[in-house]
């Protein structure tokens, strides 16, 4: 499903990704854990497509093409997608407006004919359920206002709409109390079969109780530098990350 | 002549004259005595004043200079058929037509109703004297203003719209005002009246249709009496080598309802304003603006609102998106006088730059001179938001959707106070249309 492979990318000059690989088989769960500051959110951005980080190496292939050579929406097109850590807000663009355009543009680029609307509005319906967004919110201009919960209930919704082959989840846990947390949760669980992958950045073991990883990643100054099962996240949760920096000194 | 002459006053009253004696050698409208000596008070005014420069504060950022340069040409002019694709979709075809200035009874329908009047102000200077006589000329200012004055010196007819002592305007109607050909002028002078009670909407729409360097000078007043309710929304589509300058003089009674949305989206030169007196309590004022603008284009708009009763409540918010290496303006005053106390106005600028080359002058300004007031005003100038865009961009929507949305979202408030669905839909269309360029 995804090989990144030697991913080497920096922001104004600074190296952060330095020689990342990360292999994800298709119905997998992986988890990338690492202390702040070690490349987590940059590797999230980077497949995601955003402007201000430079690729200097490797490559990132999604089903057999190279994220890296394409247009954020164009990726999206491919199938990937990115859960924000902080969703952005924005005024006066409608929820559903906004969603029936990205499915027709996605459904365009795949040479697809566009979605009919009676088939739209029951998708809307469904999904909504599945992270008990009310469907007021669906309406509304893209997270404005929205509490931190909603907000992330609202990627989750978006992610269920499009439907996508690899779901990053960029701290989707954070600022999420336990009832959201468990909501957010179910709706992955929900969504995940064996023909499509998610990779859960988190900082946080609390999150894995409820999705559980096949496989978790310690990320450490922009390279890989553990993978286990799942029970390593529990390890790293009781150890924290220092050994990480003894490890280093050795 | 002025080539000779060293002295940049005398050049510049020498290009005036020109300018006059080109309009002098027009053909021009037969008026009845009482206009005619108005227009000679226009006439004689023409002779002091003098067209505006940038060392003039009103006129700082638009040069106006071009405009004095042209041949223009006054002819009688019939169309057809009108534009293609002008249409407002969901809304009624009452249109009153003009080309170059010319009416097209041909193209325009307007609907009978009771306590509704609808024609030219040639035809109404005949067939409603009275009406026409009571307020044509005593709210623009012809002795003072240089463009005004053009206009009540030259102007040959436009659109009166009178609508009776409470009565409804049931269909909003149409003046649709085309340019076309080659280097037409053309003055259209307006009057629409809401007596008391009345209630109507009406939209004035500019239209360049295969015309090259115009100049218009349109001059509207806009007479709100007591109780009563107008929607007047103008949308300005010229060609690009089009200039226009647009007076909207406005005399509001008291507890009326006045709300106005000036959208322009083409031309050379645009300049637009609008003045607002206010002068009753109970009152309501809304006026509000989009500048879509690209290439060379220059949009300006000069608003005043004038506060002269208390207990009364205004509010501006105009919108500029502008890209290319074009040119807005916002001027608006607010002026709160003595006697105006418990006046609540608010007045906000905000404007987009798509490109490095665009340009924006914003001009707020409050000039209060009451004490127990609620005053604000605020101008913001920036980017289209990255995040947003980039947010969108990643859920699969294509730049230029991308675009368009974020665009629209930030006009729609500009939008949200005309309450024809219609009407707003229609200029959200052209927004989106015209995204596509950008």
């Amino acid at each position: 499903m995804l090989k990144i492979d030697n991913l080497h990318a920096s922001i104004e000059g600074k190296e952060i990704l330095k020689g990342l690989n990360l292999h994800v088989k298709p119905g997998e769960v992986h988890a990338i854990m690492g202390p702040n500051g070690s490349g987590k959110s940059t590797l999230a951005s980077v497949l995601a497509g955003k402007e201000d980080y430079e690729v200097t190496d490797g490559s990132a292939i999604l089903d057999g093409k190279d994220l890296l050579d394409l247009e954020p929406h164009e990726r999206a097109g491919e199938g990937l997608f990115l859960a924000f850590q902080y969703p952005v807000e924005i005024p006066g663009v409608s929820n559903i407006n906004f969603l029936k355009t990205a499915i027709n543009n996605i459904r365009e680029y795949r040479g697809e004919e566009p979605m009919a609307a009676k088939d739209f509005l029951k998708l809307v319906k469904d999904k909504q359920q599945l992270v008990e967004l009310s469907g007021q919110l669906a309406k509304r201009s893209v997270n404005e206002g929205f509490s931190g919960g909603e907000k992330k209930r609202n990627e989750i919704f978006q992610m269920a709409m499009l439907d996508p082959k690899l779901a990053i989840l960029d701290e989707t846990d954070s600022g999420l109390d336990i009832d959201a947390l468990r909501i957010v949760a179910n709706g992955v669980n929900q969504l995940k079969s064996e023909n499509n992958s998610f990779v859960v950045i988190t900082h946080y073991q609390r999150l894995l109780d409820y999705i559980v990883p096949d496989v978790v990643h310690v990320l450490y100054k922009g390279q890989i530098v553990k993978s286990g099962p799942k029970e390593l996240a529990l390890e790293l949760e009781e150890k924290g990350y220092d050994w990480l920096k003894e490890t280093e000194a050795v | 002549m002025a080539e000779r002459n060293r002295s940049g006053m005398s050049e510049k009253v020498s290009k005036k004259d020109q300018f006059i004696a080109h309009f002098m050698q027009l053909p021009k409208a037969d008026l009845s005595s009482a206009h005619q000596a108005i227009r000679e008070e226009a006439l004689q005014a023409l002779t002091q004043l003098e067209f505006p420069t940038l060392r003039d504060e009103h006129w700082k950022y638009t040069r106006v200079a071009g405009i004095l340069k042209g041949n223009y040409t006054l002819q009688e002019t019939k169309i057809d058929t009108l534009p293609e694709g002008i249409e407002i979709e969901g809304e009624a075809n009452n249109l009153l037509v003009f080309a170059n200035g010319f009416f097209q009874p041909h193209l325009s329908s307007i609907p009978e109703q009771e306590g509704v009047s609808v024609m030219t102000t040639d035809q109404a200077r005949i067939e409603e004297y009275d009406q026409i006589d009571v307020h044509y000329a005593k709210h623009a200012d012809h002795q003072s203003q240089i463009f005004t004055a053009l206009n009540t010196a030259f102007n040959h007819t436009g659109a009166f719209i009178r609508i009776e002592k409470n009565v409804e305007l049931a269909q909003p109607i149409q003046i649709i005002d085309i340019s076309t050909g080659e280097q037409p002028t053309f003055q259209p002078r307006n009057l629409f009246v809401a007596e008391q009670g009345a209630k109507a909407a009406i939209i004035h729409r500019f239209i360049g249709d295969n015309v090259t360097s115009s100049f218009i000078n349109g001059v509207s007043e806009i007479v709100v009496r007591e109780n009563a309710n107008l929607n007047y929304w103008m949308l300005e589509q010229h060609a690009t080598n089009e200039q226009h300058i647009q007076t909207t003089q406005v005399y509001q009674e008291r507890n009326s309802n006045f709300k106005t949305g000036t959208f322009t989206f083409g031309g050379k030169l645009v300049r637009n304003n609008l003045n607002i007196a206010v002068d009753g309590e109970g009152c309501e004022t809304h006026l509000n603006g989009i500048s879509l603008t690209d290439g060379n284009m220059h949009v300006d708009h000069h608003t005043v609102v004038d506060h002269l009763k208390p207990h009364c409540e205004s509010n501006e918010n105009y919108k500029g998106i502008l890209s290319g290496k074009s040119t807005g303006v916002f001027n608006g005053k607010v002026f709160v006088r003595p006697d105006a106390q418990k006046i609540n106005a608010f007045q906000n600028n905000q404007n987009i730059l798509l490109s490095d080359d665009a340009t924006i002058n914003s001009k707020p300004e409050l000039e209060i001179y009451a004490d127990d007031v609620k005053c604000s005003h605020g101008s913001t100038t920036g980017e289209l938001d990255e995040e947003g865009l980039f947010y969108l961009q990643s859920r699969g929507v294509n730049p230029t959707e991308a675009k368009k949305m974020m665009i629209n979202a930030f006009a729609d408030e500009a939008l949200a106070v005309i309450d024809s669905d219609a009407i707003r839909h229609h200029i959200e269309q052209i927004i989106a249309n015209r995204c596509e360029e950008l």
